[in-house]
């Protein structure tokens, strides 16, 4: 059976929130980011893009390019509530909601006919209503799939709504360059186009067997894509696979203590997050930045990941794991970027116990972690920390946090 | 450098160190084997940094030397060679002929004066040991060490002098415990302050007690325990650190003791745990009434429960175990019973085999 997808994605929205609080900012280019020299674009408003800003464009080119916009650090709670208040009009219409951020989601309107109207029509009231309570602009992708459905709210922007019927989805990705599909990023786009395949219809078309003989699986898994099929649900509850948090440095780091302290930061930012959803992570990743450039803006990345024997919520854990991958690569060189995260997870129920006095987690700890959690979520993030770790994350730059906390 | 030796002797003792040199290991150096040559005859040596291994061999010496050679490579190149005489050489430009029949290799060394110093036996006071004593102790308790290498002071066996002058053994991981307490002929003074012994070290010198049928020697020095058999010395650096003490978790006057047929149960267990969870491999286990029931039940597969009689009378008890953590203890022991000892479903469980007092393992409970 045929489905109907909707994808929602707000226009600028970091951006957008500004514009609509602070009148004086309407109608010139405001960048959200950090506007250190580290910093990235998290969202830029149209008058911005005029100029080629664009988001996660590095923040000093962004300057270059708009040297009259208006930048903002950005408030993530406040753009988290409105959020908040947005998917509350999605769920109006379906419970069959998948966040992908905080300003995007999918809808399954799939079997909805009969009871809301056609789904153009079902789209222009959410639009209306996003735009009437909320004072923002949404743009709205319908499609049989998934990935048609991003890409024809991507195309309908700003402040638009487009559907692709099933029988129009061949015309209407073909002529698009195959970065456009879901996944491919710029790596990928460079593999494809060195194969001569530039349009996701030259993809649409490539036989199978060729595009594995070169790509392997990945070749035959993308072809798909480029022919609209795309059978991913939408998936309300999908559940993390792993949490991490990273962040990038105003000035490449060399010393090994402002990385652990920075390692440590994360990992308690995780295991709180860990503890929140009651999971235990069962293995750490570390991944590090260097500072070395490649050119075009690329940067090695080395990424290590250990199984932890004994799964676990805890800051201290999680960072010990997370600083024994440091030393063991005995890195000699400055680092750009600095991330932990989460993997393996298991529920906090199916639990091995550990043995009285050899416990490496004792039960204080675990109420400490309690404690600090419930003071944190009461007086603010930062409300309590560690003696020892950095006083907040002044010295981060501007976390682009997608649908996360 | 020159000699001559047997293919079947340089064989055994290449073979030998293929479980210390390092495959891939950031220095090179560590990858080969070191060949010292005197008068007498042949020692070949080979160290991760941590476990150090060093055999004499027979050998015809006509000039003596050093040379270290790719331990890997030259073990393949002497499997592979047909004559029963190798001769050994060093070439200009540090390379070694090894001549057999009418094949001819020829090998680059490394310098021997970069090879790390192995800790040797000279001078060190050593005591007599039982080989099959040790090779029991390592047995009964290896299993229970650490592979997180966060928690390094798990990850080896703990030996250490009794009061009463016996060994003892002492691995766990945090979740399982295992001790056993024997006595040598002669009591291991040098222990009266423990050691903590690391795994590979452990595996080592488990294969030393299996090449020899009378006695070993044991003997510290340097932060190393050193052990030996004739033919043979091994180093192994002693994890630094602090054995957690382990006292306190062996569970005393437990609620409810039972004798059951360890095969049964350790039969019954590894089909239960076919469907047990992937992750947590746990299972259930439950005594009431004459019986002793194991269940284990995964979402996605199903359910299964096997009973065992006891004799038991008295209040229910249920609990949970990681099955593999069981299906380890009762592996380690060899005694036809074993006591089974509860108290709830939260404390630790005690197996000991029903004729072994000086043999105890501990597992704690798994919450289903």
């Amino acid at each position: 059976m045929s489905r109907t997808i909707l994808h929602a994605d707000m226009d600028a929205f970091y951006a957008s929130i500004e514009q609509r609080d602070r009148p004086e900012l309407r109608g010139r280019p405001v960048i959200v980011g950090g506007s250190s020299a580290r910093g990235v674009v998290a969202a830029a408003s149209y008058e911005a893009r005029k100029f080629g800003v664009h988001s996660a464009m590095p923040s000093v080119q962004a300057k270059q390019r708009c040297p009259d916009a208006v930048f903002l650090r950005g408030d993530m709670a406040k753009y988290k509530r409105e959020s908040q208040r947005i998917f509350k009009i999605f769920r109006r219409y379906t419970p069959v909601v998948e966040p992908i951020s905080l300003d995007e989601a999918f809808l399954d309107l799939t079997g909805t006919e009969r009871l809301l109207g056609p789904p153009t029509q079902v789209a222009q009231k959410l639009r209306t209503e996003v735009l009437k309570e909320i004072e923002l602009a949404v743009s709205v992708g319908i499609a049989p799939v998934k990935m048609v459905a991003k890409i024809a709210s991507d195309s309908a922007k700003p402040d638009g709504l487009l559907e692709i019927a099933p029988d129009q989805v061949r015309s209407f990705l073909d002529p698009l360059p195959v970065s456009r599909i879901w996944g491919v990023g710029r790596v990928a786009a460079e593999r494809l186009e060195a194969l001569g395949i530039h349009r996701i219809g030259d993809l649409a078309r490539a036989k199978d067997t060729s595009l594995h003989e070169r790509l392997g699986d990945w070749g035959v898994a993308i072809a798909r894509l480029a022919r609209g099929d795309d059978e991913r649900d939408v998936e309300p509850y999908r559940e993390a696979k792993s949490y991490g948090e990273e962040n990038t440095f105003e000035s490449d780091v060399m010393d090994s203590r402002v990385l652990q302290r920075t390692i440590q930061t994360h990992a308690d930012a995780v295991a709180r997050r860990l503890r929140r959803d009651e999971l235990r992570a069962g293995g750490v990743v570390l991944k590090l930045k260097l500072a070395r450039g490649l050119g075009q803006g690329r940067y090695p990345i080395l990424t290590r990941q250990t199984a932890l024997s004994i799964p676990t919520d805890d800051g201290r854990e999680l960072a010990a794991a997370a600083i024994d991958l440091l030393e063991r690569l005995r890195l000699k060189e400055p680092v750009r970027l600095v991330g932990v995260s989460a993997i393996r997870f298991c529920t906090a129920d199916n639990e091995q116990l550990e043995l009285p006095s050899i416990a490496m987690v004792d039960p204080l700890r675990r109420s400490l972690n309690h404690a600090m959690d419930q003071i944190n979520d009461r007086y603010g993030d930062h409300a309590l920390h560690r003696g020892d770790g950095p006083v907040d994350r002044a010295g981060l730059t501007f976390q682009i946090k997608r649908g996360e906390d | 450098m020159k000699f001559q030796i047997d293919r079947d002797e340089l064989l055994r003792g290449l073979g030998r160190i293929q479980g210390i040199v390092e495959r891939r290991g950031t220095l090179p150096i560590l990858s080969n084997a070191l060949f010292q040559v005197r008068e007498d005859g042949i020692t070949l040596a080979a160290t991760d940094l941590e476990v150090g291994v060093t055999a004499t061999l027979a050998a015809k010496v006509t000039k003596t030397g050093a040379v270290t050679l790719v331990a890997k490579k030259l073990y393949e190149i002497v499997r592979e060679l047909e004559e029963t005489e190798l001769t050994f050489s060093l070439e200009e430009g540090s390379r070694v002929r090894i001549d057999s029949g009418k094949a001819r290799f020829s090998l680059l060394s490394i310098s021997p004066e970069e090879y790390p110093s192995i800790p040797s036996g000279d001078g060190v006071n050593f005591v007599e040991m039982e080989a099959s004593l040790l090779a029991e102790m390592v047995d009964r308790t290896m299993y229970a060490t650490s592979t997180d290498e966060a928690r390094y002071n798990l990850n080896g066996v703990f030996m250490e002098l009794t009061e009463d002058k016996r060994l003892r053994c002492v691995a766990t991981d945090g979740h399982r415990l295992a001790k056993i307490d024997k006595t040598p002929q002669k009591p291991l003074e040098f222990l009266s302050k423990g050691i903590i012994v690391p795994r590979k070290g452990v595996g080592e010198i488990r294969k030393l007690c299996d090449e020899t049928d009378a006695t070993v020697e044991l003997g510290l020095r340097d932060g190393f325990l050193i052990v030996r058999r004739t033919g043979l010395t091994l180093s192994c650096r002693l994890i630094e650190g602090e054995f957690p003490n382990y006292r306190q978790v062996l569970p005393d006057d437990p609620k409810v003791r039972l004798l059951v047929d360890r095969e049964r149960l350790l039969h019954a267990v590894r089909r239960i745990s076919l469907l047990a969870h992937e992750r947590s491999r746990g299972f259930r286990l439950a005594i009431e009434d004459g019986v002793l029931e194991l269940s284990a039940n995964n979402p996605d597969l199903g359910e299964a429960v096997e009973q065992l009689e006891i004799d038991y009378s008295g209040k229910r008890v249920e609990t949970g175990f990681n099955a593999r953590y069981m299906l380890d203890v009762l592996g380690s022991m060899i005694s036809k019973e074993v006591s089974l000892e509860l108290t709830d479903e939260l404390a630790p469980a005690r197996i000991c085999p029903a004729d072994d007092p000086d043999l105890l393992a501990v597992i704690m409970p798994m919450r289903l």
